[in-house]
């Protein structure tokens, strides 16, 4: 498996600020980092063919370095049970990608688990001009734009700032659970806070990452969609 | 961390020899301002340097720092931007510990003082002159007998030294500062305006005063930081040994910003300046109120244990009022113990007094200000109290025995006075000078004891 030097490494060369989902998650498995199992298809039997060996249900999304918003582009497909759901995800999302974004280059489309669903997290870095690196957790999906239910650690985080991240949020409750539901498993994302950490105090080339969602689970937690962005 | 930084600004700020470049005797002149402070600070080796004169107000001159005929510790330079390159770079030759740059007129007039700023930070740092300034007010150390800061002069502030240090990006600030807790009876350690920071920054001067053995509380102003990584580790590192108060200007956010991940987009300076604080356990006040109040709590008091506070007062409305601020601010109004009330009881009348938390001393305490004294001390010693707030009556006999029993127990215990400075002027002298926190709004007092449990709660991390 390709480590995270060589997957950046691939995106300077070709110039590229912004590394794909599945170099993201290339990435984030190589710092150990859950993720749900990413392949490229460039064809429809070979996605139909990915999805077997992956298991159903599955999801397809759209890789183009054109296409930063997937969705909006109809270039997401979820919940795909048989070889036949896949096939038809796989026509339909190249077909309304190309109609939305005809100058787009579509370099294939990718089949994913489908991680069953959890809280929804996020973990992000990004560079502050006075401190550096910093990183983020908070409410996760979309919930993100709306509540802004965030809190900030300058890196390196210590284990306790890890902590602290993440019971500063506003909805700390929600972690612990709320109405039934059992507790997320706080400790599986404070190792990934700490994972980035290191891995963002020691490669200054990396500028910002989301990770968003990460579906926290009584036991562990699993990133859902990353993005990785190089600076200068 | 830098040792050698620090070692370096000690010998500045304890220069026994001092060159004053631009001394005259000019009735009105900075020149001779400066003179005649140092030389009434104490200033043991004073070296005017004056070309055109023999002598200065009866000191012997030089024409120049080259001709002064020993080490030179700090000079300190009150000419015009234009000859400053000239003479630091005449000062690493001579090995002079380090200059203050007063002139104004470099980086904040556009690209080309920037340029020449960043020059004269280049060459005094690789040459072993470390730079304070350009365009600052200078620093303060009255231990060592040096004072290179023109309004401490003008003022008159007292100078016998004290615990508190300070640095700040604001030159009027560290005047206001040294004034006004000057006034609830602080002293100072060493304090330093930083100007434009070509060499010497924020981060330096935290991490000396941070060393200093003579600075027990650090006070600060800031509005950026030159190299934020090494502030960050700097305060990380001295706050576990002592408190670091720091007013943050410009923490206003500017609409939103452009950034290619949620992360970028919310990751605002002010975002980041408030993680910075909580991470390094630094105390971010917000106005020079809340600095004086805090400071004045942290250099008096001892830290308390937890975050429970026991009121004590004389007039019975204001202690619930005073305990809602206390809920609010994130401190517990605990039971006392049995014993507690118990003995409050057989010191307190029945009619006109309660007791429990807040405890009122009534009317009785008027007629036997003693009582003060007493509670005070019967309620220190309750296991279930980390600090006491009186609410105390502007009696001056109630309030020395209220300043008798703070002395005596171990427990910090702030006093909140019910009369307005304005009305009462002469009460807080009296608190002040007998190194009494004192307040006159009792949600000042209850912010101040808050922030010191914030910070005990921040030790034991």
């Amino acid at each position: 498996m390709a480590n995270a030097i060589e997957i950046i490494g691939n995106a300077r060369k070709e110039s590229r600020a912004i590394l794909t989902e599945m170099e993201s998650k290339q990435l984030l498995a190589s710092l150990g980092i859950p993720t749900t199992q990413v392949e490229l298809a460039t064809s429809r039997e070979e996605a139909v063919a990915f999805s077997k060996t992956i298991g159903y249900p599955c999801v397809l999304k759209v890789s183009s370095h054109d296409i930063s918003h997937k969705s909006d582009a109809g270039g997401v497909k979820v919940g795909l049970k048989n070889d036949e759901e896949v096939a038809a995800a796989y026509d339909a999302i190249k077909a309304s990608c190309l109609t939305k974004f005809p100058q787009a280059v579509i370099e294939g489309v990718t089949v994913q688990t489908m991680a069953k669903p959890g809280l929804e997290v996020i973990v992000g870095m990004a560079t502050d001009p006075q401190f550096g690196p910093v990183l983020m957790f908070g409410l996760g999906g979309v919930w993100v734009e709306v509540l802004k239910d965030v809190s900030f650690k300058i890196a390196p985080l210590t284990k306790s700032d890890a902590a602290m991240a993440v019971r500063e949020i506003r909805a700390s409750k929600l972690l612990d659970g709320f109405r039934g539901s059992e507790p997320v498993d706080t400790a599986a994302l404070e190792d990934i806070l700490l994972r980035i950490s290191d891995f963002v105090t020691t490669t200054p080339e990396v500028k910002e990452m989301d990770l968003n969602p990460i579906f926290a689970y009584p036991n562990g937690a699993i990133a859902v969609d990353a993005r990785v962005i190089l600076g200068e | 961390m830098s040792a050698e930084t620090v070692e370096q600004i000690r010998r500045i700020f304890n220069a026994e020899s001092v060159a004053l470049v631009g001394a005259t005797d000019k009735e009105g002149s900075f020149g001779r301002l400066f003179l005649e402070g140092m030389r009434d600070a104490g200033c043991k080796k004073l070296y005017p340097v004056n070309p055109k004169r023999e002598e200065v107000l009866g000191i012997k001159a030089y024409p120049s720092i080259s001709a002064v005929p020993e080490k030179v510790d700090a000079a300190i330079l009150l000419t015009p931007p234009d000859a400053v390159l000239g003479l630091v770079k005449e000062c690493v030759a001579n090995q002079v510990g380090g200059v203050v740059v007063f002139a104004s007129g470099f980086g904040e007039m556009g690209a080309e003082g920037k340029e020449l700023e960043r020059e004269i930070g280049r060459v005094g740092h690789e040459g072993g002159t470390r730079v304070i300034g350009p365009n600052c007010l200078g620093f303060f150390n009255p231990k060592a007998g040096v004072v290179t800061y023109p309004q401490v002069l003008m003022k008159g502030v007292p100078t016998e030294a004290g615990t508190i240090g300070g640095f700040s990006q604001s030159g009027s600030f560290v005047d206001y500062l040294v004034w006004f807790l000057s006034t609830k009876g602080v002293r100072f350690s060493s304090v330093v305006s930083c100007g434009n920071e070509c060499d010497l920054a924020a981060e330096d001067y935290l991490e000396y005063l941070g060393q200093d053995e003579n600075t027990k509380v650090i006070v600060s102003y800031m509005e950026g930081v030159k190299n934020g990584r090494r502030f960050f580790e700097v305060a990380r590192e001295v706050s576990r040994r002592k408190p670091i108060i720091l007013w943050k200007g410009g923490m206003s956010e500017q609409g939103a910003r452009a950034a290619a991940s949620h992360t970028g987009a919310l990751a605002g300076s002010a975002a980041i300046w408030q993680a910075m604080f909580k991470q390094t356990g630094i105390i971010n006040v917000t106005t020079v109120d809340e600095v004086v109040e805090c400071a004045v709590a942290f250099n008096f008091l001892p830290l308390p244990k937890g975050r429970r506070i026991a009121l004590i007062g004389g007039q019975g409305g204001t202690g619930v009022g005073t305990a809602d601020n206390c809920y609010a601010a994130g401190l517990e109004l605990p039971k006392l113990e049995e014993r507690t009330v118990a003995r409050l009881r057989e010191i307190l009348p029945p009619v006109g007094t309660s007791v429990g938390n807040p405890t009122d001393t009534g009317v009785a305490s008027l007629l036997d200000p003693s009582l003060y004294e007493k509670a005070i001390e019967i309620v220190a010693d309750d296991q279930n109290i980390d600090m006491l707030l009186v609410i105390a009556t502007p009696v001056p006999a109630c309030l020395e025995y209220v300043a008798t029993a703070a002395k005596k127990i171990s427990k910090p215990l702030a006093v909140s006075v019910f009369a307005l400075p304005e009305s009462e002027p002469g009460i807080y002298q009296f608190l002040s000078e007998r190194q009494v926190a004192a307040y006159s709004d009792p949600k000042r007092a209850v912010n101040a004891l808050a922030r010191m449990a914030e910070y005990a709660a921040f030790l034991k991390e």
